[in-house]
C-alpha cells in the first residue's frame, strides 16, 4: 500500500478499521505536527488482506492506493 | 451491501500531496475523496464543474483539480442552474453545509429542485455553522448547545431541527433524494475501538447514484450526517457515536425519492 | 435594416437578442417587466437560436446568481429590474467583480429610495456608479437617452463586459423603457464567438483548471488581486468614458444630463437658444467610468453649469469634483422624477 503521510492528520480512523490490526500511528510527527500511520510492521508486507477499509474510511486521502504484489490496485 | 469491493486506485481529481484543511476527524475530507473517485469511475472528470459554497464545505475546492467557480453564500443551487442551462453537458455539483443549504439558500435550493434542473448536491450535515466558531443552525438538535444556544438549543425560541430530505419530497422537481450517515459507526468489543468501511462503502454508491441521476437529467441532493467533533468539543471516536445514537434520531437514513431505480427500484 | 417604431422594452431585448443573449433570468418588478414579458414571448424565436434559456427566477437574489452561473460558464446572460431588486443583486455584482465574471443588468430607475414610487427617476445613479456592491466592488454604466441609443449601447454593453470581464449596467428610467419611438435598428452582431478560454465548463481535455474564486487565504493575495482589478479600472476609464458635448464650443451656459433628463436639457438649450443665450448640453454616455477627464476640458472658461437630473443632486457631486471648486455649477434636482421645462431653463 501507498500511503502519503503528509497529508494524515492522526484521526486513528484507519488504525481502527484494519480488521488484521497491520496500522498504527507513529512516534514522530509530520510537517503538520500530527502523528501519521504506518505500516506496522517495519519492512514487511505484513498480513494484509487487501480489503482496503482503511483506504476507504481515510477523511484525508492519506492511504493512496492498495497494490497488490505484481498488480494494480486490488 | 455487495460484495463488490471497489478498486483502491489511485484518485487523479485530488491534488497530490496537498493537505486538506479540514479538522482530524472531520468526515469532508472523506465526502471529497468519495466524489472525485466517482466522477472518474463515471468518466465524467473532465466535464466537472464545482460550484463553492461557503463554510467548511468549501474548502475542497483546495484540492480538487477541476473547473470552479465560488458561489455567494447559499447560492450555489442557483450558480449550478446558470451553468447547466448554457453548458448542459457539464457535470455540476457542489457541496453544502446544513448552514448554507438550510438557512440562508434554503429558497436556492427549493426552487432549484422544484425547477428540476439536472445538478447534483451534497449536504454535509453536522448541526452546525463550523467555520464560523460553532453556531446554531438550522438542523441543531433540541437541547444541543452551540455558541448562540448555549444553554442548548430551545425549541419555543429557535424552532426545531429542519428535515431536508422531508421537505424537499414535498417538491415533485427532484429525481434522487437521500440521507446517509457519513460517520462511520463505532464498535466496541473487548474495550477496543473498531470501525469499518460500511458507511464509506455505501456513501460511495450513494455519490455514485447522485451523479448517475444527473447524468439521466434529474436533479440530485443527498444529505449526509457527518461529525464536527471540534465545535462539539467531544473526542473523534465520541463524535462518530453522537451521530449514530443521537444525530440519527432526527435524521435518519432513508431514501426519499429515486425515480431513476438507481437504488434497486424501491424505498429502503 | 429599416426605421421601426419600437417601445423601449421590446428594443433592449431585440438588441440582446441580436448581440447574442443566450440566457435571460429576471423577477418581476414594475417598471423593468416589460423586458423579461419580451424575453419570455422570444423563446424559440428562429431568428436569435442562440438564446436558449429564460427563467423567471424566485427573487433577484436568485437571479444574479444564475447570471454569475452562466457569465462564469462564457456566455451572454442579462436581466432587467428596478431599484429594490438591484438591491437585493448587489451581493452577487460584488462577487461577479473579484471573480471577474461578465452579465448585463438592465436598471430601470424607478422612485426610490424603499418601494419609492414606480414612476421615473434616475435616484440609482449614487449606488450603480459608486459602489454597486461591498468591498469596493463596481460595474462599467451605461445611460442611454432614448431608444435607438438604448439598442447600442445593450449590445455596447456586453462587449465591454466580456472584454474587462466586469459586470456592466444599463442605466435608463421607465420613460425610456415604456416610451415608443421610431428608430433605426442598428446593425448589431453578436457579441461572442465561441466560449472564452477563461470559461468555468469542465477541464474538457484543458488540462489546467479554470477557478474563478470570490474569497482569498490571505491579505497578500487579496492586495495583488485588487491591484490587478484597480488596473483594470485605469484602462477601462481611459479608454471607455464616453459622452456627448453638443453646441459647447461657444456655450456661455453648459447643461449636464444623462439619460432622459439629457432630452429635456436638449429642449432648454434650445429655447435659450432661440432667445440668444449661447447654451450647450455635456451628456455623459458612460456614468461610470464618469468623463471627468472631457468634462474639466471646459474648465477656466467662466461657463455656467447647470446640473440637471432626476434625484436630488446625485451625479452634482462627480461634477463638481471633475470640474474643481471654483467653478460656477447650478444643481437642478428633480425628484419624484418631475421635470418641467420651465424649471429647466
Amino acid at each position: 500500500m501507498i500511503i502519503d503521510p503528509g497529508r494524515c492528520k492522526g484521526c486513528g480512523i484507519c488504525v481502527a478499521a484494519c480488521p488484521m490490526g497491520n496500522l498504527r500511528l507513529s512516534e514522530g510527527v509530520n510537517s503538520l505536527g500530527y502523528h501519521y500511520v504506518e505500516w506496522r510492521y517495519e519492512g514487511e508486507v505484513g498480513p494484509c488482506t487487501g480489503c482496503a477499509a482503511c483506504y476507504w474510511v481515510c477523511p484525508e486521502y492519506s492511504i493512496l492506493e492498495i497494490v497488490r504484489s505484481g498488480g494494480e490496485g486490488t | 451491501m455487495g460484495a463488490e469491493v471497489r478498486q483502491a486506485k489511485r484518485i487523479g481529481l485530488l491534488y497530490d500531496g496537498r493537505a486538506s484543511t479540514f479538522c482530524p476527524g472531520c468526515e469532508h475530507g472523506l465526502l471529497l475523496k468519495l466524489i472525485a473517485r466517482a466522477l472518474e469511475e463515471l468518466g465524467v472528470a473532465d466535464r466537472a464543474v464545482m460550484v463553492g459554497t461557503v463554510g467548511c464545505s468549501s474548502l475542497g475546492y483546495l484540492l480538487f483539480d477541476s473547473d470552479f467557480v465560488q458561489a455567494p453564500h447559499g447560492r450555489a443551487p442557483a450558480v449550478m442552474a446558470g451553468i447547466k442551462l448554457v453548458e448542459p453537458d457539464a457535470v455540476v455539483f457542489a457541496i453544502q453545509g446544513d448552514g448554507d443549504a438550510l438557512s440562508i439558500g434554503l429558497q436556492e435550493l427549493l426552487y432549484a429542485a422544484d425547477r428540476g434542473i439536472p445538478m447534483t448536491i451534497f449536504m454535509y450535515n453536522n448541526m452546525t455553522f463550523g467555520m464560523t466558531g460553532g453556531q446554531m443552525a438550522p438542523t441543531t438538535i433540541p437541547g444541543m448547545r452551540t455558541t448562540t444556544t448555549p444553554r442548548g438549543r430551545d425549541v419555543k425560541l429557535s424552532g426545531s431541527p429542519i428535515d431536508a430530505c422531508r421537505l424537499l419530497s414535498a417538491i415533485d422537481g427532484p429525481a434522487y433524494l437521500r440521507r446517509a450517515i457519513l460517520a462511520p459507526r463505532p464498535l466496541r468489543v473487548k474495550g477496543k475501538i473498531f470501525y469499518s468501511a460500511r458507511e464509506a462503502l455505501e456513501a460511495y454508491r450513494i455519490v455514485l447514484n447522485a451523479f448517475r441521476a444527473q447524468l439521466k437529467g434529474g436533479f440530485s441532493f443527498v444529505e449526509f450526517v457527518g461529525t464536527c467533533n471540534v465545535n462539539w468539543r467531544m473526542g473523534i471516536d465520541e463524535s462518530k457515536a453522537f451521530v449514530h445514537e443521537v444525530g440519527a434520531k432526527y435524521f435518519p437514513p432513508g431514501l426519499c425519492r429515486d425515480i431513476y431505480g438507481l437504488e434497486g427500484g424501491g424505498k429502503v | 435594416m429599416t426605421a421601426e417604431l419600437l417601445r423601449g422594452a421590446e428594443a433592449i431585448g431585440l438588441a440582446a437578442l441580436m448581440s447574442g443573449v443566450e440566457a435571460y433570468f429576471g423577477y418581476p418588478i414594475t417598471p423593468s417587466s416589460e423586458i423579461m414579458e419580451f424575453m419570455a414571448s422570444e423563446q424559440g424565436d428562429p431568428r436569435f437560436p442562440r438564446y436558449k434559456a429564460f427563467v423567471q427566477a424566485s427573487s433577484e437574489v436568485e437571479a444574479v446568481s444564475m447570471l454569475m452561473g452562466a457569465g462564469a460558464a462564457g456566455h451572454l446572460a442579462m436581466t432587467a429590474t428596478s431599484g429594490p431588486g438591484l438591491s437585493l443583486m448587489a451581493e452577487g455584482i460584488s462577487h461577479a467583480y473579484v471573480a471577474e465574471i461578465p452579465f448585463l443588468i438592465v436598471d430601470v430607475n424607478r422612485g426610490g429610495p424603499g418601494l419609492g414610487t414606480t414612476e421615473p427617476e434616475q435616484s440609482d445613479y449614487l449606488f450603480v456608479t459608486r459602489s454597486l456592491g461591498h468591498g469596493g466592488s463596481r460595474a462599467i454604466v451605461l445611460a442611454p437617452e432614448g431608444v435607438g441609443e438604448a439598442m447600442e449601447l445593450v449590445n455596447r454593453g456586453f462587449r465591454l463586459a466580456f472584454e474587462y470581464r466586469i459586470p456592466v449596467v444599463i442605466l435608463t428610467d421607465a420613460i425610456v423603457v415604456h416610451m415608443r419611438e421610431t428608430v433605426d435598428v442598428p446593425e448589431l452582431r453578436p457579441v461572442l464567438d465561441g466560449v472564452p478560454p477563461w470559461a468555468v465548463r469542465g477541464k474538457r481535455g484543458r488540462g489546467t483548471r479554470n477557478a474563478l474564486t470570490t474569497g482569498f487565504l490571505d491579505s497578500r493575495e487579496l492586495k495583488e488581486f485588487k491591484e490587478g482589478l484597480e488596473r483594470k479600472w485605469r484602462r477601462i476609464s481611459e479608454r471607455e468614458a464616453y459622452y456627448e458635448c453638443h453646441m459647447c464650443d461657444d456655450a456661455e451656459v453648459i447643461y449636464v444630463a444623462f439619460g432622459i433628463s439629457a432630452r429635456v436639457a436638449a429642449e432648454a438649450v434650445r429655447e435659450l437658444r432661440g432667445r440668444g443665450t449661447a447654451a450647450g448640453l455635456f451628456r455623459p454616455i458612460t456614468l461610470a467610468p464618469f468623463p471627468s477627464g472631457a468634462l474639466a476640458r471646459l474648465r477656466g472658461r467662466g461657463i455656467r453649469f447647470v446640473v440637471m437630473e432626476m434625484n436630488e443632486g446625485q451625479m452634482y457631486r462627480d461634477v463638481r469634483e471633475a470640474l474643481g471648486p471654483d467653478e460656477d455649477i447650478e444643481s437642478i434636482p428633480m425628484m419624484g422624477g418631475i421635470v418641467t421645462r420651465s424649471e429647466a431653463s
